[in-house]
């Protein structure tokens, strides 16, 4: 019997990276910055190459959406232990969460997943919103957040999802196929080998656009102007405590 | 240059176990030291501050002969390479934790101040 598990993953800025804002507003620098894969999909390709390990899952298709410097990251799951990789060049465009579920809801159906899981949010626009709108668009069911995937080995038809809530933990039993986003506590995502890397640099990635696919990614957001937050300003030395107080009483403090 | 396949079994004495052996950790060594800089290159260190600290220390050691000495820098290479990898994935799972969760602090802060209120 045939598991497929479906991870769509992002390129994005590297979390460690200090973000800077271009020069007209428009957007952030991404010209000469070091780009990774978003964490969450590190942990997202990290759950589905377990459950290939443990016998549940039979392949792992990794697929991301942009331009063509995307397959970097594809390659970079398929050196971690995805099996196949799916790039949609999207060009140019930026492509917005909507076009994005969009996009994989037709992946889906050419592909027939069992399970798709996807990281909670992307680092860069934060959006947490592809799972959700992945799992309106298909109609199937949904666990955000997941803390924990437990899927029975004698019947893989279910899959129960502990997600991390405000007051604790939610356990969720769901038929599959369904959706499941990460949280941060799932796993610890793996390390590809070195020798890995070279070998995923041969890999063939299967190449679509959204026309072929068949869907308009245009979008009805604009962005107005992206700003950086307003800088800090020093502190100040006082050498009394009336000094002191003076001030607190001049912010209105006490 | 010695190769590991080019040598013959026939003469195989103890001298050419051991430069077979020689050979052998060059090329361990030599992957480690990849290892190492790779990591270097995605981690939040920057490949010029493994560079700049690893390189010296393999320069320094490598006119080493013994191979039960060659075989304790590895190991230690081996351990370096663990550590970097486990304050990577530390470091990145603050920084996320930090960005995306509740913080305890702040928490119980708000809550102090609601209660005073009430």
């Amino acid at each position: 019997m045939s598991f497929k598990v479906l991870v769509p993953i992002k390129r994005v800025v590297d979390y460690a990276v200090k973000i800077r804002v271009k020069g007209d507003k428009s957007g952030v620098e991404t010209n000469g910055v070091k780009m990774s894969m978003n964490p969450f999909d590190e942990i997202a390709v990290e759950e589905a190459i377990r459950l290939k390990e443990k016998g549940i899952a039979t392949e792992v298709v990794a697929v991301s959406m942009g331009p063509k410097t995307c397959q970097e990251t594809i390659r970079g799951s398929i050196a971690m232990g995805a099996d196949k990789g799916i790039h949609v060049d999207g060009g140019t465009t930026d492509l917005q969460p909507l076009a994005v579920a969009k996009l994989l809801k037709k992946l889906v159906d050419k592909e027939k997943p069992n399970l798709v899981i996807l990281g909670k949010q992307a680092i860069d626009d934060d959006s947490n919103q592809t799972g959700q709108m992945l799992a309106g668009l298909l109609n199937w069911p949904q666990a955000t957040f997941a803390s924990k995937v437990d899927i029975d080995k004698s019947s893989p038809n279910s899959v129960k999802v502990t997600r991390e809530i405000d007051g604790g933990l939610e356990t969720l039993s769901m038929k599959l196929p369904a959706i499941i986003t990460c949280d941060l506590r799932l796993n610890e995502p793996r390390y590809a080998k070195l020798q890995n890397i070279m070998k995923s640099k041969k890999a063939e990635l299967q190449v679509l656009t959204p026309q072929e696919l068949g869907v308009d990614t245009n979008t009805n957001l604009k962005t107005i102007s992206v700003e950086e937050p307003p800088k800090r300003t020093g502190g100040v030395k006082v050498d009394s405590i009336d000094a002191v107080i003076t001030s607190l009483k001049k912010f209105a403090l006490i | 240059m010695f190769r590991i396949g080019s040598i013959s079994t026939s003469n195989f004495t103890q001298s050419t176990l051991a430069v077979n052996e020689l050979v052998q950790s060059r090329y361990i060594v030599k992957k480690l030291y990849k290892e190492l800089l790779y990591l270097g290159r995605i981690s939040f260190l920057g490949v010029d501050y493994v560079r700049d600290r690893a390189k010296p220390q393999f320069l320094k050691n490598a006119n080493l002969t013994d191979i039960d000495e060659i075989n304790k820098c590895i190991e230690r290479t081996k351990y370096v390479i663990k550590e970097v990898e486990a304050m990577n994935k530390f470091h990145k799972y603050r920084h996320l934790k930090k960005s995306y969760e509740f913080n305890e602090y702040l928490d119980n802060f708000t809550k102090e101040k609601f209660n005073d209120q009430i």
